[in-house]
């Protein structure tokens, strides 16, 4: 898990059109992405609503020149959580409906409806197309540019400031991780040994983790102190400078705005059908 | 007036562990002084009350000639920088500029003042070029000048080094030395350093208090303090590998003038050699 956090920063460093792109640009139109979808009726025109933004993400994750399978390696760490919940909507009647078609009676008094699976399928679109718009913004934009962009839109310097840490110190302790994991194999343990005793392995495992515990505890002291040496106080907030959009940032902001507002509209009008 | 005076400064940490025991030091202004001593001599307790950061159990703490209170602590952090030994300790912003930028921004500065302390902070420590990079990508040198360069940019009168040469690679030694060397003669500002090494001590210092157990057991200029041989040893501290080479000359009857730079050194030994010949 440790490794994929470097991972996923070794490809925010690519190069390509949409990496290359100001954050802002990128925040905008995936949240309003993501507003947009969340906002489309329970109802079946979330298909042809789903459709075009997939294709949406597909285009934009061709022009980020990542790989596909990266792309479907993190859905798949993120898919069982939604997955789960969305699952047992199949057993359930829910308020959008008036009726319901019972299909299968699995075991007395647990029913799938029809119309509840339609429910579950529509859930799953919003929600895959909402979290790949997420995994497309993470991928593709460094996690200083996000929250410098998030900045420059206003998000309070309080949270920041805040946020600015949280991010240099999960590296800190990303790389502290990775130091004891190495002295751990240096030193011919590993946990999953089964030539080991289970206790044994517990108990050492527990010794890291306190280990690093004690360590972040010892660290977000000495971090304090050196912020009061440095004047920390009320006012205290991240530098951001101004920046001003490019040409080709407006561009993409005006184009994805278009899409991601008109796509919900044109098909609420009947203008693109698919069932 | 001293910039720094401390008067039988005295701290006590919990568990009744004494950290400092009645500790005089003086620090006068353009003055490039080394406080030398073993692991846990209290070199670092000491630095720490230079700021305001530990409190005085008794005795005090003199900074322009008025004593750290919670009215001025603001100002005596703006006078007085600390470097910690650890970088990561004190970096601790997603960009190099924007960390560089922490200190400026909390003295109240408007946005161009910052920009241009921060300029000159990365220019003095030679690191314009790493002003967008992440603290994670950089190496233990390039991060140890970040972390002065934060203190720089608070534009303070007394720099204060923890181990400044701790981690780094002989270059990086070298550069610093060259650096600590240009702040006091291009600035005219006063640096305080602690060290182990004591080969590094000539070269950038003019005065030298020495710790052990949390006491001053002796101060005085590098030419004072090296010749106490035995001193040093007592305090699990060596002398300089150059005066310890000429005094073995000397003992084995060879005139060799006594020096502690390499420079020093050098016209000393060139000086004995024409003599011999």
């Amino acid at each position: 898990m440790i490794e994929d956090l470097f991972f996923l920063e070794k490809q925010t460093y690519k190069k390509s059109f949409i990496h290359n792109l100001d954050a802002r640009v990128k925040i905008i139109v995936a949240f309003a992405a993501i507003i947009a979808v969340v906002s489309v009726p329970y109802t079946t025109m979330i298909y042809p609503v789903g459709c075009i933004f997939a294709l949406l993400i597909a285009i934009l994750w061709a022009l980020s020149r990542l790989s596909p399978v990266f792309y479907f390696k993190r859905l798949i760490i993120i898919l069982p959580f939604g997955l789960f919940l969305i699952f047992f909507q199949i057993f359930f009647k829910n308020r959008y409906y008036t009726t319901f078609t019972p299909i299968m009676e699995i075991l007395p008094g647990i029913v799938i409806y029809a119309e509840s699976i339609e429910f579950a399928t529509i859930l799953m679109i919003k929600f895959l197309v909402c979290i790949s718009f997420v995994i497309l913004l993470s991928s593709t934009t460094r996690v200083q540019d996000l929250l410098e962009g998030a900045g420059r839109l206003g998000l309070p310097a309080e949270f920041t400031l805040t946020l600015g840490m949280m991010i240099r110190y999960l590296f800190v302790f990303g790389y502290m991780y990775r130091k004891i994991s190495q002295s751990l194999e240096t030193r011919c343990f590993n946990p999953f040994d089964n030539s080991l005793p289970y206790r044994y392995r517990i108990r050492k495992l527990a010794y890291t983790i306190g280990t690093l515990f004690i360590r972040s505890y010892e660290q977000g002291e000495r971090t304090y102190m050196a912020m009061l040496c440095r004047g920390y106080g009320r006012e205290s907030h991240l530098y951001i400078k101004k920046k001003p959009l490019k040409a080709v940032d407006w561009s993409f902001l005006f184009c994805g705005m278009a899409i991601v507002v008109l796509t919900p509209l044109l098909v609420w009008f009947g203008v693109f059908q698919i069932l | 007036m001293h910039l720094i005076e401390t008067r039988d400064l005295t701290y006590i940490y919990p568990g009744d562990v004494k950290g400092l025991d009645m500790v005089n030091f003086i620090a006068p202004r353009n003055a490039r002084i080394a406080v030398i001593g073993a692991n846990g001599a209290g070199k670092s307790t000491l630095f720490k009350h230079f700021n305001g950061i530990l409190t005085a159990t008794s005795g005090s703490v003199l900074i322009h000639g008025e004593p750290v209170t919670r009215e001025n602590i603001r100002q005596v952090r703006k006078y007085v920088g600390v470097v910690f030994q650890n970088p990561d300790d004190q970096i601790f912003s997603p960009t190099v500029e924007q960390d560089v930028a922490f200190g400026p921004i909390n003295l109240g500065l408007d946005d161009q003042t910052v920009q241009h302390r921060v300029d000159e902070a990365l220019k003095m420590v030679g690191i314009e070029h790493l002003r967008d990079r992440v603290p994670h990508h950089l190496s233990g040198g390039e991060k140890k000048r970040v972390a002065i360069a934060g203190i720089i940019a608070m534009e303070p009168q007394i720099l204060v080094l923890d181990e400044p040469t701790a981690g780094l690679d002989p270059q990086g030694v070298k550069d610093l030395v060259e650096f600590i060397n240009s702040l006091s003669r291009t600035y005219g500002m006063t640096v305080i350093f602690s060290t182990h090494d004591v080969s590094l001590v000539p070269e950038i210092a003019d005065y030298v208090y020495v710790m052990n157990k949390g006491t001053i057991v002796a101060s005085g200029t590098t030419r004072e303090i090296f010749i106490k041989q035995e001193l040093l040893s007592s305090v699990r501290l060596d002398v300089p590998v150059l005066p310890k080479l000429i005094g073995a000359l000397r003992n084995h009857g060879i005139e060799v003038e006594m020096a502690y730079t390499l420079d020093d050194a050098v016209s000393s030994f060139l000086r004995a050699y024409k003599g011999s010949v």
